[in-house]
């Protein structure tokens, strides 16, 4: 099977702490499944580790926080988006990646 | 700071660091660990300062799960960005709506200043190493101050860069 590759973009109120825990805890859950994963961040520092086009066309799926608008959000029109507050996916973040490959494995039956 | 090699140490000092906090419910340590902050210089005005955790804290609860808050402030009132470290044998109760009880709070006072940029990259570093099992293991073990400092100046910005 060909890996599912990942791409996501972290934010939160003041962009210290849960834009990088959530993106840390994403990366994690991602890799203990064998996804490929490419996380930018949006926080006080600015946008680090940019998401390109290429690479948003180039995935399979895109997780997004919806604790504040994201920037860039056109770059995954057309794209399977799930967006989750930081909180949680910094909580949850194993059964949010589960449960997206698990919708992403139906989505392919379906195509079939 | 040792601007050759900036660690995680560099954003707290011995006595921004208590091991037994005397707090019971999450108002009371926020304020505690901010007394440490303001003894220690780092904050220009702790009321506003503390107003803006406030604020940050009613948005969204800063507890994380994993028996950890991290409240924070980013505020003109601090000095320099830096953070207080907390620890409680009995826990707190973070929320009266949640069944978390924390063990662990950082206390992160963020300055918006652009000189303090290096010091905004060490706490993106310290929010990452929070989910690292062993990173938290030993914040959470260290048997006096003096150990807790030498597990955070073991996380370099140089690894992370």
């Amino acid at each position: 099977m060909e890996r599912i590759c990942i791409v996501a973009v972290t934010s939160c109120p003041s962009g210290v702490a849960h834009t990088y825990m959530a993106a840390e805890a994403l990366e994690r859950a991602a890799k203990k499944r064998n996804c490929k994963i490419k996380i930018e961040t949006q926080s006080s520092l600015g946008v680090e580790n940019e998401i390109t086009q290429a690479e948003a066309d180039a995935a399979d799926v895109v997780i997004l926080t919806r604790d504040i608008k994201i920037d860039g959000h056109e770059r995954f029109a057309g794209k399977p988006i799930v967006t989750e507050y930081a909180a949680k996916i910094i909580r949850n973040a194993q059964k949010i990646i589960d449960a997206t490959l698990e919708s992403m494995a139906a989505l392919g039956d379906k195509e079939k | 700071m040792n601007s050759n090699t900036p660690t995680l140490a560099d954003l707290v000092c011995l006595d921004t660091i208590e091991l037994d906090l005397r707090a019971g419910d999450k108002w009371d340590a926020i304020a505690e660990l901010a007394g440490l902050l303001e003894q220690e210089s780092k904050l220009i005005d702790k009321v506003s300062y503390l107003q803006a955790v406030g604020e940050r804290e009613n948005q969204v609860s800063t507890s994380v799960g994993l028996g950890i808050a991290i409240p924070h402030g980013k505020s003109l009132a601090v000095k320099q960005t830096s953070v207080a470290i907390g620890r409680s044998t009995t826990g707190i109760q973070w929320d009266p709506d949640s069944p978390d009880i924390c063990h662990l709070i950082i206390l992160l006072a963020v300055s918006d200043k652009e000189a303090d940029k290096t010091y905004m990259q060490l706490l993106a570093i310290l929010a990452r190493s929070l989910l690292d099992d062993g990173f938290r293991e030993g914040l959470m073990s260290a048997p006096n101050r003096e150990t807790l400092v030498e597990h955070l100046a073991q996380i370099k910005l140089s690894d992370h860069q």
